[in-house]
């Protein structure tokens, strides 16, 4: 337990600094977020005012960048760099390292969903009840695991160029085709279909739902479910094969 | 009394009580038997066995590709061997590791990896010591990412020996190390040995390992070649050089001596003998000199059978 708090301790003291997690991770979305609620002033979403619906979609986009590319990449490359050799020399076996790693990634995604509802809430003054700012967060941390498989997923590439190019089609496939950055009406039907489909979708269809009154539907929870355990499986499964 | 006697001076007790220690089985701190390990089908080690005893520091050589990273992260339990086994006197005890190639995480302080290291050890209070025995407390603010390899290396060397591990394995630790921290290195791996640390070591600069390590283990194409304590080496084979007639120029070519300006030179395993054979065929000679092989002269020698074979 003690391996574990020290080795979240140093992690997020080397995230914090990470110049990519500040940049596509917090910076990004927020630059995003001014400019498009910009563009698309007084609109609305599905009843949602759309300065709150691109707030979920933004803090959405956010989760799902730091969980597949930063966290994805990092780890293969602390991977490639026997970083990690070094590590589980010490007092700190493998299962405990990814137990931290996880553990930090969430803290980090904490961060990020505080920190985007805090200052964007100030800036827009956002009259919703605090049951459901606590409603929304839980769902989008909890959703943001199933994100940190496919991190792990992508982690398990034998080299780090194929790791970096695999994460950015994901995640922009994620992004635009879940309708993270513009929403999924405005795209050809048959775009629609495929987009209605995706864990980043339906991850944030969730908190949409949450915000429109509706509450999350339980066969969103059923697929998102389905996807976590087979990319979980697959995980372990590319994981167990790497390492014998 | 009688064991003063017997044994004439407390060297010989000692060595007396060190091998029967290692005969009953008691000083040997891990057993590595039958160990072998493949990758895509290429066999890199066969057939490993040897032991290591407490406080015995081995020096693991061998060319490149000859296998001496594999079985060092084999010891590690980086990697899993394929066939073979390995058997720690009890529990597995900690090892210390000071890698050939440290590539760190770039954005943590100095201070900030050496007491994360530390801390995993619950030894976080000896962070400022540390960094001082490893000349780098005025660095403590500096990036691990801008230390150079020589720093990085005495900050894992230092880091490996703080939290007392029974055994310390580094793969070419002086490597890109400035003159002063070599003297430095060698000082505080004395002092490790003094500790009763085992080290298990591979270096290229041999006039250190004379000196740090007791036994030589040599690797060749994933076999174990030589298994030997060093100062047997040492005082296996000699250099016996002397000044002759130019008459006997002939002969001595003969039996395999060089000659360079008049002197003659020839490495023996015996030169008890070489001498004798000398003084058989009236061969007057001066300025004789049996010198004892260097350690660098016989891996030398091993390396051009290699080349040779």
């Amino acid at each position: 337990m003690k391996s574990i708090v020290v080795t979240v301790g140093m992690e997020l003291q080397r995230m914090i600094k990470d110049r990519y997690f500040l940049c596509f991770s917090l910076l990004m979305p927020f630059i995003f977020y001014i400019l498009f609620t910009y563009i698309n002033r007084g609109a609305a979403v599905d009843g949602i005012e759309f300065d709150y619906y691109f707030l979920i979609s933004m803090t959405c986009y956010s989760l799902v960048v730091t969980s597949v590319q930063t966290f994805g990449i990092q780890i293969m490359y602390d991977r490639m760099q026997t970083w990690m050799d070094y590590l589980f020399t010490h007092p700190l076996t493998p299962s405990q390292y990814f137990i931290s790693r996880i553990i930090t990634q969430l803290l980090l995604n904490t961060l990020i969903v505080s920190l985007f509802f805090l200052v964007v809430n100030a800036w827009k003054q956002f009259d919703r009840p605090l049951e459901e700012w606590i409603m929304t967060s839980l769902w989008l941390l909890a959703g943001s695991i199933l994100f940190l498989t496919i991190g792990i997923l992508i982690a398990q590439s034998r080299k780090v160029e194929t790791a970096s190019v695999t994460a950015n089609i994901v995640v922009l496939g994620l992004a635009i085709l879940g309708g993270l950055w513009m929403p999924l009406q405005t795209f050809p039907n048959w775009v629609q279909m495929i987009g209605e489909w995706l864990p980043s979708y339906l991850f944030a269809r969730g908190a949409w739902t949450i915000a429109s009154g509706e509450g999350i539907e339980i066969f969103n929870i059923i697929i998102l479910t389905c996807y976590f355990l087979v990319l979980f499986i697959g995980a372990m499964i590319l994981q167990y094969r790497q390492r014998s | 009394m009688t064991i003063v006697i017997l044994f004439h001076d407390i060297t010989s007790l000692l060595l007396v009580i060190y091998l029967v220690i290692l005969i009953a089985g008691g000083g040997v701190m891990l057993r590595i038997n039958h160990v072998s390990k493949s990758f895509k089908g290429q066999q890199v080690l066969r057939d490993i066995t040897f032991q290591i005893a407490e406080g015995e520091s081995i020096l693991l050589l061998g060319a490149n590709g000859a296998g001496k990273s594999t079985l060092l992260k084999i010891v590690l339990q980086m990697l899993k061997q394929d066939r073979g086994s390995m058997e720690w006197k009890g529990k597995k005890p900690h090892i210390g590791y000071v890698p050939q190639a440290p590539s760190m995480i770039g954005n943590l302080t100095v201070y900030q990896f050496a007491s994360y290291v530390l801390s995993l050890h619950g030894k976080r209070v000896q962070v400022l010591t540390v960094l001082q025995d490893a000349g780098l407390e005025p660095k403590k603010k500096v990036l691990t990412g801008n230390l150079s390899t020589g720093q990085m290396k005495r900050l894992l060397f230092q880091l490996a020996v703080a939290v007392k591990p029974k055994l310390l394995i580094m793969d070419e630790p002086t490597a890109g190390m400035d003159l002063e921290a070599k003297r430095q290195f060698r000082k505080r791996l004395l002092d490790v040995r003094a500790e009763g640390i085992s080290v298990l070591v591979t270096t290229h600069i041999l006039l250190e390992a004379e000196e740090l390590a007791d036994r030589l283990l040599y690797l060749e194409d994933g076999v174990i070649k030589v298994d030997r304590p060093i100062e047997d080496i040492m005082l296996d084979r000699k250099s016996i050089s002397f000044r002759t007639d130019f008459k006997y120029k002939g002969f001595l070519l003969s039996m395999g001596y060089t000659q360079q300006e008049g002197l003659y030179q020839k490495l023996t395993e015996d030169a008890d003998k070489e001498l004798q054979l000398l003084i058989q065929h009236n061969i007057k000679f001066t300025q004789l000199e049996i010198k004892g092989d260097t350690l660098e002269q016989y891996v030398e020698g091993l390396e051009r059978e290699e080349v040779g074979t």
